[in-house]
């Protein structure tokens, strides 16, 4: 991931089009591209494009906002989401979901109120194109060339995925590359976390893992200068204890990882950069990595009590980004759950369509709810009856230990995406409870909060938020996580809708 | 870009060769990002190896200073050169990797020149110094 693609080709390209008369940055600037036109004649015919349109970056701030039903009193803190936001930057559209800019929606909840800010997170690239007046640096699906050199995986860092607060520090985080320190009060951005002095620049996963007890797991995987996966143990107050780097001979895409009281295990998907194909002109990062089922699916398993002790286990070949939760069975045998698709479909096609004004079938990407059984010393099994379901949360209790739940979105089988219904899963029996929001409306992920005084792992609230693209609008909604068929116990009405989004973290008020 | 060392740039800094055909240099550093340090440049001949030590005669250390500064070379034989930048911003007289092995301190070159996954080749940083006059070169460092 050091330089993608733009190295190459960049300043070549830069060089002639600078010599053009009429193509000078500002006149550029102005005219909208074929993709924003595109998506803006696709909006006028189907509302749900809303979601894709962006914002300009301006902070956004509301008052008190109107609440339907009774906000819970005993519920208060602070709901921050991340996701990609400016989808259009000088008069260019991005050409997938993963690349804009990032944007921190913050939802302070306190005695049944709640309030939002959204603060754009100006990361050093976003200064640079700001400074540049011109998009600068390629993306993950986006090609941009003629901007100046890419030294690492930072120079194209956009912050977009999610949030994780740790040991007093709040963080943005993008995943191939370092976290970003946002100041709590303020939300402005505040440098890149450094874990230590070797890992300047180092990649670190959107979906860290914390233990009941504090303790953080997280991976990075860096397809280039060579393929690595770095295993992080971070202790409760934010002291790294290790970081082992391993090296392996591709990294696929993973985007999520599960742990088990003992173990860290990280599921490779046969996703491969072909690093040839990132030296052709006009090739994506995307577009340089190749789907090779017949290499199946390969899981990493570490020892957390010395990281270097690691295994390695075979699955069939699926693609896949979120995972519920793992545990350990008395023989050794781990137990994980996780969104299978059979391919990769959904990240080469929805997920980059949708920006051009496209709602396509996610197909083969379409994710299902799957159950893996790995066996100490054999290849895993993996069962894949579950219906569909993503954005998969559960209790912060269970991390690394047996669940019953696991929480998540879903859709009628037919259109998987976008998602507009809230599920809970029961483990044992398979049994699904389901709210339906309704056709107008995609629903974000919902994150599980505990009671203060938790009896049960599902002694607490599932809060989330939803477009509601009939009256343009986001809420968050509030559920009783025993109760979720009921509907929410209380909605909370933006004034403005926001860009649809990735992940969320809930920080209790203490 | 191994081992643009310290070392080397002090020995380098002993061969000022006093040509007949000769000319000057003036480098411009740009986007020098703080005080830190020192800023190493180096001008390399055509090699393989570039911006390897083999190919380096001639080289200036500096105290970093934010912002710009000009370095000049007198009496460079006339011929084909290329300069590399370090912003060796913790004195260690080399450019630091992280464990990934991604570069992380500051670096430049001639044209502007870029590589992929590592420093450019000689030919694209490549410019000529006449046999007499001064030929500037502007490059901004990237961090
Ligand atoms: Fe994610």
């Amino acid at each position: 991931m050091i330089t993608r693609r733009n190295l190459l080709s960049g300043m070549a390209a830069a060089g002639l089009m600078h010599g053009l008369p009429f193509a000078g940055p500002n006149a550029m600037a102005k005219a909208q591209d074929d993709w924003a036109r595109l998506f803006k004649d696709a909006l006028a015919d189907n509302p749900l494009l809303l979601g894709w349109q962006g914002v300009d970056g301006a902070p956004l701030e509301s008052g008190a906002l109107n609440i339907t039903g009774a906000w819970p009193k005993d519920l208060s803190g602070r709901f921050f989401r991340n996701g990609p936001a400016i989808h259009e930057r000088f008069g260019k559209r991005f050409r997938h979901w993963f690349d804009a800019d990032g944007m921190i929606q913050e939802f302070r909840i306190a005695n049944g109120q709640v309030r939002h800010r959204g603060r754009v997170i100006d990361t050093p690239k976003r200064r640079q194109e700001t400074a540049a007046g011109k998009q600068l640096f390629s993306g993950f699906g986006t090609h941009v060339s003629g901007g100046p050199a890419v030294r690492g995986p930072d120079t194209l860092n956009t912050a977009n995925i999610s949030m994780l607060h740790h040991g007093d520090e709040l963080m943005a985080l993008w995943e191939a590359g370092s976290p970003t320190l946002i100041n709590a009060e303020t939300l402005a951005a505040n440098g890149f976390k450094q874990w230590l002095p070797d890992l300047k620049g180092a990649p670190f996963t959107a979906h860290p893992k914390t233990d009941p007890d504090g303790t953080l797991w997280a991976f990075g995987y860096s397809a280039l200068p060579r393929p690595t996966l770095l295993l992080y143990h971070v202790d409760a107050q934010g002291e790294v204890k290790s970081v082992a780097a391993v090296k392996v001979d591709y990294t696929g895409l993973p985007h999520d990882f599960v742990v088990t009281a003992k173990h860290v295990v990280i599921i490779l998907p046969p996703l491969i950069l072909d690093r040839d194909a990132l030296q052709e002109p006009n090739v994506t990062f995307l577009d340089a990595h190749r789907w090779q089922p017949e290499l199946g699916t390969r899981v990493l398993i570490a020892d957390k009590s010395d990281l270097s002790k690691q295994r390695w286990a075979q699955l069939p070949p699926g693609f896949f980004f979120h995972h519920g939760n793992a545990w350990e069975e008395a023989d050794g045998t781990i137990r994980l759950d996780l969104c299978w698709s059979k391919g990769p479909d959904l990240l080469f096609g929805a997920l980059r369509n949708v920006m051009r004004g496209d709602i396509t079938p996610a197909g083969n990407g379409s994710p299902h709810y799957a159950s893996v059984k790995l066996p100490p010393g054999r290849d895993g099994v993996i069962d894949v009856s579950g219906d569909v379901m993503e954005f998969t949360k559960v209790a912060p209790s269970t991390v690394g230990q047996r669940h019953n739940y696991v929480y998540g979105l879903s859709a009628a089988a037919a259109d998987t995406f976008p998602f507009n219904r809230l599920v809970k899963r029961n483990l044992a029996s398979g049994a699904t409870e389901i709210y339906a929001f309704g056709g107008h409306i995609i629903a974000e992920e919902h994150v599980f909060v505990p009671r203060p005084s938790q009896k049960a792992e599902d002694d607490g609230w599932l809060i989330g938020t939803h477009l509601d693209t009939q009256k343009a609008i986001t809420n968050l909604a509030v559920f009783d996580a025993q109760a979720v068929s009921d509907g929410p116990l209380a909605t909370a009405a933006l004034p403005y809708p926001l860009p649809l989004g990735f992940h969320g973290i809930f920080v209790a008020d203490t | 870009m191994r081992t643009l060392s310290l070392s080397t740039v002090a020995a380098a800094l002993l061969l000022v060769p006093a040509f007949a055909q000769a000319g000057d240099l003036s480098v411009m550093l740009e986007n020098v990002a703080n005080a830190d340090g020192a800023l190493l440049v180096g001008v390399h001949t055509k090699s393989a190896d570039f911006p390897d030590d083999a190919s380096h005669v001639s080289g200036q250390m500096q105290a970093a200073q934010a912002g710009e500064i000009t370095v000049h070379f007198k009496n460079l034989p006339a011929g084909r050169y290329a300069i590399a930048l370090l912003h060796d911003a913790n004195s260690n007289g080399k450019l630091d990797s992280n464990r990934l092995g991604i570069p992380v301190e500051g670096v430049g070159f001639s044209n502007n020149a870029t590589g992929s996954f590592g420093p450019p080749a000689f030919a694209k940083a490549a410019f000529d110094v006449p046999a007499d006059g001064v030929v500037t070169q502007s490059i901004k460092l990237a961090y």
